[in-house]
């Protein structure tokens, strides 16, 4: 049991990196992880993967499926959050321009479709491979790529076009 | 991936980026690039993506990790916590064996004494016979409306059901109906799948709130899985063999999560 608690907790900072990347606030990202370690360590069941290699995959499959579940409700009732937290998760840089260039990457990638987000995170931010991250998604490593390139195409159009309007501005 | 220096596609572009790409691949596609600029300039707007995704969440790895995620602490509740209902619902399934054992060898008054017993998962075999056989009317509503089908079960339930989808598995929502689960509200739902074969999906609301371990059980040519999950008993129930019936109960326990 304690090498299971072992191998739970040294993913705990790439989980919650992760799930801050996924809602983009501090709060809801940490509840989503504790959810996430509940459920783990309730179920050492049938369900527990086998083998010391499939407790991360298994912890992100977890994750995406709470955070699933609640943007499904959310959709039928919508939560409000304050602005105030909303912003405090957010690094701030000194200089204003990439603080504001940062805060337009973080709403462009929150205005994404989830299953998409989900996909590019996974890539980029936990640095995972294709065929790792498409068997957490459960699809097809095609479908993985394409919901990257799409991601990709959408951000590029939203934040190039914010740099330009910036340079403009000087 | 090799690519060939006329042939590159987004596919090769994006592998590149996302560091996909053997050295020799790389370095084919960087000389590639230098000749193409708007190429090259999408390839750099999504390093630049990287980097800014980078800057946005990699810093929560040094942040303190806060106390109510400390899984020790989390192990320690859950045991005190204990098992719930676990040893009733290995009663409950072991006299289901011994049932469906006596069943077998002709005692049916045995197996009837048994199955009358109010037990969660005899009450899903015997919803399922009764139910899984009907041609024409297995529903009450049909699963096109699936919206309109959570919400009127979620309401008798008194519990914010999603319905689970299995079409993934070649298992499609016939619908659902609204049924007694003892003195309780169940609800029952039916997927089929390409053969015309059904299983049932029977969710009622847990007297306690508890966790317990997928039990299997069998009834003639059915077989069963039971589990309990936060507030919700689940038996899926179908003429299906062990593995299958697992991966089914492996995706609702997901999809309910």
């Amino acid at each position: 049991m304690s090498d299971f608690l072992d191998a739970i907790e040294a993913c705990i900072p790439s989980l919650r990196r992760y799930a801050r990347g996924l809602t983009h606030d501090r709060e809801l990202a940490d509840d989503l992880v504790q959810d996430c370690l509940e459920r783990a360590i309730r179920k050492k069941s049938l369900f527990r993967p086998r083998g010391d290699g499939a407790v991360q995959p298994w912890l992100f499959k977890i994750l995406l499926n709470l955070y699933r579940n609640q943007q499904q409700q959310r959709h039928r009732r919508p939560a409000l959050v304050s602005m105030d937290k909303h912003e405090a998760a957010w690094p701030a840089p000194d200089n204003p321009q990439a603080r504001f260039q940062l805060g337009e990457t973080a709403r462009a990638i929150q205005a994404l479709p989830t299953e998409q987000r989900a996909a590019l995170l996974l890539v980029t931010l936990e640095g995972l491979s294709y065929s790792e991250a498409a068997a957490i998604l459960e699809v097809p490593q095609g479908t993985l790529m394409s919901r990257i390139a799409r991601a990709r195409q959408t951000l590029r159009q939203q934040l190039d076009d914010t740099h330009l309007n910036v340079r403009a501005v000087k | 991936m090799t690519p060939a220096s006329q042939d590159i596609s987004d596919t090769d572009l994006l592998a590149y980026v996302d560091g996909a790409l053997s050295a020799e691949a790389a370095q084919r596609i960087a000389r590639w690039l230098d000749s193409h600029p708007e190429q090259k300039a999408r390839v750099e707007s999504w390093r630049r993506q990287n980097a800014s995704i980078a800057s946005l969440y990699e810093p929560v790895t040094a942040e303190p990790v806060p106390p109510r995620l400390d899984v020790r602490h989390m192990h320690a509740v859950h045991k005190r916590a204990g098992p719930g209902w676990r040893p009733v619902a290995a009663a409950a399934v072991l006299c289901l064996i011994v049932a469906s054992g006596a069943w077998s060898l002709g005692y049916r008054a045995a197996s009837r004494t048994a199955y009358s017993h109010d037990s969660p998962v005899a009450e899903a075999f015997a919803a399922h016979r009764l139910y899984a056989s009907e041609m024409l009317h297995p529903v009450q509503v049909a699963g096109n409306r699936r919206g309109e089908l959570s919400q009127w079960l979620s309401d008798r339930l008194d519990y914010r059901l999603v319905i689970p989808d299995l079409s993934a598995m070649g298992w499609h929502l016939l619908g659902g109906s609204l049924v007694p689960v003892g003195s309780k509200p169940g609800a029952l739902l039916m997927y089929e799948n390409a053969q015309g074969r059904r299983v049932t999906l029977s969710l009622t609301v847990a007297p306690r709130p508890g966790d317990t371990e997928p039990r299997y059980a069998r009834s003639d040519a059915l077989a069963s899985l039971t589990w309990q999950d936060g507030r919700l008993d689940c038996t899926v129930v179908g003429p299906i063999d062990h593995k299958a019936l697992h991966r089914i109960a492996t995706a609702v326990y997901r999809q309910l999560a």
